[in-house]
C-alpha cells in the first residue's frame, strides 16, 4: 500500500468465492489496477465456501458469512474473550433502552410500502453503533426482541392497507431469522481508512458502504451488473414461501436497494438498460454513469476466419435456468434438421445440478447425441470462442454479458436473445431474437451458418465495435477516474437536478400520487351521495399526504367546489386563493 | 411572515435582478402572493405575529432562568428563532417551497434547543445531510482533507487535459493537451468543473494498469 487510493470493494455471493461475470469483473479491477489498494468485503453464504480466486493481498479480505455460524462474531479477528465480555455486558435493560427503540423503527421501515431510505440508513448506523458496544446474538435472541417483533408484525398484518399477509409462527420466526442473519453485516467492524467504497450490487453488500458514508463521509460508488431488485422479484416465483414471507422478503430487499440508490454518490450500471430501473427507484440521472464491461483485446484475439470442419455453434454460459439451455437444446434440434452435421458445444459449469439433469434428459429426448456437447468449465475462454463458427446466448435475463463481448472481440458473430444490455453490446453486429423461442433462435443460427460472407462481415464489425467501446483499458480508465473524482469529492454541477421533488424519490412520490388519486376517486363517490364532510376530510388527507404533486391544484379546486355547494363561500374563496397562490409559486 | 419574506428576499439563492431562483419562482412573485394573503387574512397574520412574540418572550424568560440557576444548557435564543414555519389554518405548510437554507437553519437551531429524545441520549443520530455534504473547508489539520490534497496532487496534477475546459464565466480554464497544475485544479474546483477536468484528463495507461502478468497471483 502507500499513497494509493484505498477502495473497499464489496461483493455478495460472488468474488472471490464463485465464478461468473461479476467475479470476472472484480478480478479484473483487483489485479489490473495498480494505482489502487483494495480491501475486499465479501458477503458469503457460509464460512465453508471455497475460494475460487487468489487475491493479491489476502490480508485485505473481510469475509462475512451470513449462515453456518454458531456465533455471529466467528469471522472476527478479535478473540472470543472480547465477545464473551460483550455478552456479559449486554443486559436486558441495555436491550430495552438502547436496542428496542432502533429495532422497532427498523422493522416498521422494512415492512412499510413507502420507503424512507435516509431514515433507514440512519437507523442502520445507530444499530451499528449499538453493536459496537453490545453483543449481537444476546440482543437478537432476547425475549423482548422477539416480543416486540411479534407485536409489530401482528399489528401491521391486522391492518389491511399494509397488505402484509397473515404470518404464522413459522413465518414470524423465519422472518426474524432473516433479519438476524442479514444484519450480521451490521455487526462486522468496518475498515476505517478507505477513501472510496464500491459495492458490486445494490444489495446487502452495499450496507458497509452506506455505513461508511454516514460515519466517515466516505464517497460511495455503486456498480450494478444485474438489477438486484429485479432479480429478487424473479426469484420470488421460485420460492415456496408463504405470502407473508414473500412480502416481507421483497420489502426488506426494497429497503436495502432504495437505500443503496439514495446514498450512492455515483451509480454505474454496466449498461443503459439498467438505468430504467435505477431512475424509477430514485437515482438522480446526474448520479448515473454507465461503465460497460470490457475485455482484453490481447487475450481475445481475432479468429483466423477459417470455418470449422463441421459447422459449430458455441455457447459460453453456466448451466443455469436463467441461461435457458432448454431453449438452446430445442433450437439445436431444429437446426440439425436443416444442417445435419452441425455441432453444438456448451462451455460452462453446472451451477444448478437439477437443471443440468433436466437438460441431459431433454438432449436424449431430442436425440441430439454427440452433436450436442456439454464441455464443462474452461479457463481458456478465447480458445472456446475460436472453436466455433458462431456464438449463441439464449438467456432469459442478462445485464451486459461478458460472453457476448468476448465473442465480439474474437470476431465471432453472435445470435442472442434480446435481454438486458445485449442489444447495446451488439448494436447491428449480431442477430437478436426473442426469449424462449426455439424457432427464432434456430432461424438466426441457420441464417449465419449458411452464409459465410454474412458471418465474416458481422464478425469483423463486432470486433471493431468491441475495440471501440468495450476494451479492458477503457474499463480501467473509467473506474480509475471515478475513484479519483469521488476520493477528492469533486462534485458535478447540479443544474440538471433542479427538481422541487428531489427530497422525495420518484417511486415514493408515485405511490403517494396513486394514493391521492384513490382519495380523490373516493371523494367524488362521497360527493355523489351527498357526504360532503367526509369528502372534504379525504381531500385534505390527500393534500397532507403530498402537498406538492400534480394533483394539488385539482384537490384544492375540488375542495372549493364542495364548499360552494354546501354554502360556505368564504372557505371556498380561501381554497381558490390557495390554489392560485400555489400555481404562482410553482410557476 | 414578514421576517420570513425578508429572508427569502435577501437569500443567497435569489439575486437582486429578480432572476428566477433554483425553485423556478421569483422574489417578486413570492412577495405578490404573500401580500395577497396578507390583505385577505390580516387577522390571522396578526395572531401569528403575536404568537411569535409570545414564543420569543417565553424563551427569553426561560433562558434567563437557566442562566440564573447556573445551568447554561439552553442558550438564549437569537432573533433567528423568530422564524416560524409558515403554517396557518389557512395556508397549510408551505415552508418546503421557501428558502431551504433558512428552513434547515431553523430546524438546526430548534433541534439543538429541544430536549433530546430518550434514544438520542444514548446514541447520537448522524444526519444524512451532513454525510452528503462536501467537506466545508480545506483545513490542513484535517487528515481527510490532507489526504484529499495528496490524491489531487498525485493523480491529477501533472496530467494532460483531454479537452478545453471553460469556467462558468466562459473563460478558458485549461486548453486541451496542456499540463494540469495545482492552480488549474483549484480554479476548476471553485467553478464546479473539477469532475469534468478529471473525466477528460489523459491518464497514461501504464500508470494505472499492471503490466501483463504483474497482477497475477
Amino acid at each position: 500500500m502507500g499513497g494509493n487510493i484505498k477502495v473497499m470493494l464489496s461483493t455478495e455471493g460472488t468474488y472471490p468465492f464463485h465464478q461468473g461475470g461479476v467475479s470476472t469483473w472484480c478480478d479484473i479491477l483487483l489485479k489490473q489496477i495498480k494505482a489502487v489498494d483494495y480491501y475486499l468485503y465479501s458477503v458469503i453464504m457460509n464460512p465453508f465456501v471455497t475460494q475460487k480466486f487468489k487475491l493479491p493481498n489476502d490480508d485485505a479480505l473481510i469475509k462475512v458469512p451470513l449462515w453456518g455460524t454458531e456465533e455471529p462474531s466467528e469471522h472476527f479477528t478479535t478473540p472470543f474473550s472480547y465477545t464473551y465480555r460483550m455478552k456479559k455486558n449486554t443486559l436486558e435493560s441495555n436491550i430495552q433502552l438502547e436496542f428496542i427503540p432502533i429495532f422497532d423503527e427498523v422493522v416498521k421501515e422494512i415492512i412499510s410500502v413507502n420507503k424512507d431510505p435516509f431514515k433507514f440508513a440512519n437507523l442502520l448506523v445507530e444499530m451499528y453503533r449499538y453493536f459496537q458496544k453490545y453483543e449481537y446474538k444476546v440482543t437478537f435472541k432476547s425475549e423482548q426482541t422477539w416480543n416486540v417483533y411479534k407485536d409489530i408484525i401482528l399489528e401491521a398484518a391486522m391492518k389491511g392497507e399494509n397488505k402484509l399477509g397473515q404470518p404464522d409462527i413459522f413465518g414470524l420466526n423465519q422472518s426474524l431469522g432473516w433479519l438476524y442473519r442479514f444484519f450480521t453485516i451490521i455487526n462486522t467492524p468496518l475498515p476505517e481508512d478507505v477513501h472510496v467504497t464500491h459495492s458490486s450490487a445494490a444489495a446487502f453488500c452495499g450496507i458497509p458502504c452506506v455505513l461508511l458514508k454516514l460515519l466517515n463521509k466516505t464517497p460511495y460508488l455503486l456498480t450494478e451488473h444485474g438489477v438486484y431488485i429485479r432479480e429478487q422479484y424473479l426469484s420470488l416465483s421460485r420460492n415456496q414461501y408463504s405470502s407473508f414471507l414473500n412480502t416481507f422478503l421483497i420489502r426488506m430487499v426494497n429497503s436495502i436497494t432504495t437505500m443503496n440508490y439514495a446514498l450512492a454518490d455515483q451509480v454505474s450500471p454496466v449498461c443503459n438498460y439498467n438505468t430504467r430501473w435505477e431512475r424509477r427507484l430514485g437515482v438522480k440521472p446526474s448520479n448515473i454513469q454507465v461503465i460497460y464491461n470490457g475485455v482484453d483485446e490481447t487475450v481475445f484475439i481475432e479468429a483466423n476466419g477459417m470455418p470449422q470442419a463441421a459447422p459449430t455453434v458455441v455457447m459460453v454460459a453456466r448451466i443455469d435456468p436463467i441461461k435457458d439451455i432448454v431453449t438452446f437444446l430445442r433450437a439445436a434440434a431444429l437446426v440439425k434438421d436443416v444442417i445435419p452435421d452441425v455441432k453444438f458445444i456448451v462451455y460452462g459449469s453446472a451451477s444448478v445440478p437439477s437443471y443440468y439433469d433436466q437438460c441431459l434428459l431433454l438432449k436424449e429426448e431430442l436425440e441430439l447425441g454427440n452433436s450436442f456437447i456439454f464441455a464443462g468449465h474452461t479457463s481458456n475462454m478465447s480458445a472456446a470462442y475460436q472453436s466455433g463458427d458462431i456464438t449463441v446466448l439464449s438467456s432469459t435475463s442478462e445485464a451486459f454479458p461478458y460472453s457476448v463481448v468476448e465473442a465480439m472481440m474474437t470476431g465471432k458473430p453472435v445470435v442472442a436473445t434480446d435481454v438486458g444490455g445485449v442489444k447495446e453490446a451488439l448494436g447491428d453486429t449480431g442477430i437478436l431474437v426473442e426469449t424462449r423461442n426455439p424457432a427464432a433462435l434456430a432461424e438466426g443460427i441457420i441464417k449465419l451458418l449458411e452464409n459465410k460472407e454474412l458471418r465474416d462481415e458481422l464478425g469483423r464489425e463486432a470486433r471493431e465495435r468491441a475495440l471501440n467501446y468495450f476494451t479492458l483499458d477503457r474499463v480501467l480508465e473509467l473506474h480509475m477516474k471515478s475513484y479519483i473524482k469521488l476520493a477528492i469529492r469533486a462534485k458535478e454541477p447540479k443544474d440538471d437536478d433542479r427538481n422541487q421533488n428531489d427530497a422525495v424519490p420518484p417511486n415514493i412520490l408515485n405511490s403517494q400520487i396513486k394514493q391521492q388519486k384513490l382519495y380523490l376517486e373516493r371523494a367524488y363517490a362521497l360527493i355523489s351521495f351527498g357526504f360532503h364532510d367526509k369528502a372534504i376530510e379525504l381531500l385534505n388527507q390527500a393534500l397532507i399526504l403530498q402537498p406538492h404533486s400534480k394533483l394539488t391544484p385539482i384537490l384544492m379546486a375540488e375542495l372549493a367546489k364542495i364548499y360552494y355547494r354546501i354554502g360556505e363561500p368564504d372557505k371556498a374563496h380561501q381554497e381558490l386563493e390557495k390554489c392560485k397562490a400555489y400555481t404562482t409559486l410553482v410557476g | 411572515m414578514e421576517a420570513a419574506y425578508k429572508r427569502i428576499k435577501g437569500g443567497s439563492k435569489m439575486d437582486k435582478n429578480n432572476s428566477r431562483d433554483v425553485k423556478g419562482y421569483t422574489a417578486q412573485s413570492v412577495h405578490r402572493v404573500i401580500q395577497k394573503i396578507q390583505a385577505i387574512h390580516e387577522k390571522e397574520i396578526q395572531a401569528l405575529k403575536e404568537e411569535i412574540l409570545k414564543f420569543k418572550k417565553e424563551n427569553e424568560e426561560l433562558a434567563q432562568k437557566m442562566s440564573e440557576g447556573g445551568r447554561d444548557f439552553l442558550p438564549p435564543l437569537s432573533d433567528n428563532i423568530a422564524y416560524t414555519p409558515m403554517t396557518t389554518s389557512f395556508w397549510g405548510d408551505i415552508e418546503k417551497y421557501l428558502d431551504e437554507n433558512q428552513v434547515s437553519a431553523y430546524h438546526e437551531l430548534v433541534s439543538s434547543a429541544e430536549p433530546e429524545s430518550k434514544r438520542e441520549l444514548f446514541i447520537p443520530r448522524p444526519t444524512v445531510e451532513e454525510a452528503m455534504s462536501p467537506p466545508k473547508t480545506m483545513d490542513k489539520s484535517d487528515s481527510i482533507n490532507s489526504e484529499i490534497q495528496s490524491i489531487r496532487n498525485r493523480y491529477i496534477v501533472g496530467r494532460l487535459a483531454g479537452e478545453d475546459l471553460y469556467g462558468t464565466d466562459g473563460k478558458l480554464i485549461i486548453q486541451k493537451h496542456e499540463t494540469i497544475t495545482e492552480t488549474v485544479v483549484d480554479i476548476a474546483d471553485r467553478d464546479g468543473k473539477l469532475a469534468d477536468l478529471i473525466v477528460n484528463m489523459i491518464i497514461p495507461m501504464d500508470t494505472i494498469k499492471n503490466k501483463k502478468g504483474e497482477g497475477d497471483v
